[in-house]
């Protein structure tokens, strides 16, 4: 293809996209996920990799959600929980479930 | 700074297509819980792991497509634990699942039955095959072989 800086030999994941928009073709690169993550400022500055705190593990980085809200913005209460880490809390205090069944639950096993 | 949904109430049945809806909810607010099966949620095997170990805690797929949610496990092939289902519904604003309709039906929750037993729920359809053929008023004619190959499809009743 003709335009190309130096012809298709030379170029780059990096330089091609900025050259090949000039032609008037958009072009973009694809990128690893160390490179998306933390090789460029964009996406870390749109705040896309927030950290959460995981139980076992403490601080993750994760994904975030790709918009912004201005006045009721996302935020990430908390990481993924572990398998059935809350079944206290929705058996116990939404559903009413007495502290002593949830004890033998526990005990058998179900919880 | 509160969020947009504040005060909506979610469950999730778990599946492969109900996660990030589900997510997105959450993280805008809403109070979402996620019910997992006995053994954990399908999509707990799918990888890449933190520490490439293979687990339904290392699970990378499911730590991103589950922040800012609660895990309850139900069996919902017991009876007891499908009542508890159904008290969760009554206060609940939005359920998002993506169970074969056979095994909806197997459950007592068919889309016209829990829009007269929880009028103020609203469904959400996490799986694309069946949301397009009911948009299409198609009844769902996957069969529970086809079904079985999906994460998140694998509740039988």
């Amino acid at each position: 293809m003709p335009g190309w800086p130096g012809g298709p030999r030379a170029s780059t994941t990096m330089s091609l996209p900025p050259a090949s928009a000039a032609a008037g073709v958009p072009a973009s690169p694809v990128r690893t996920p160390a490179e998306r993550i933390d090789g460029t400022p964009a996406t870390p500055g749109w705040d896309l990799w927030p950290t959460v705190v995981h139980p076992d593990i403490g601080t993750a980085r994760v994904d975030g959600l790709p918009v912004h809200l201005s006045e009721t913005d996302w935020s990430l209460r908390r990481g993924a929980p572990r398998l059935g880490e809350h079944n206290r809390l929705v058996l116990g205090d939404l559903l009413g479930v007495a502290e002593t069944e949830l004890d033998e639950l526990t005990a058998e096993g179900v919880l | 700074m509160s969020g947009a949904l504040d005060g909506l109430r979610v469950l999730e049945i778990a599946g492969q297509y109900t996660a990030y809806p589900s997510k997105v909810l959450a993280d805008m607010g809403a109070d979402t819980i996620v019910i997992e099966p006995p053994g954990g949620a399908a999509t707990r095997v799918l990888g890449p792991f933190a520490d490439d170990r293979p687990g339904p805690e290392e699970s990378l797929h499911w730590r991103h497509y589950n922040t800012s949610k609660r895990s309850v496990v139900l069996d919902l092939t017991d009876e007891a634990d499908r009542a508890r289902l159904r008290r969760l519904l009554v206060d609940c604003d939005v359920l998002l699942e993506g169970l074969p309709e056979r095994d909806l039906t197997g459950l007592g929750l068919t889309p016209e039955g829990m829009a007269t037993a929880f009028p103020s729920l609203r469904l959400g359809f996490g799986d694309p095959v069946r949301a397009t053929r009911r948009a299409a008023g198609q009844p769902d004619h996957r069969s529970h072989s086809a079904g079985r190959r999906r994460p998140g499809a694998q509740l039988r009743v």
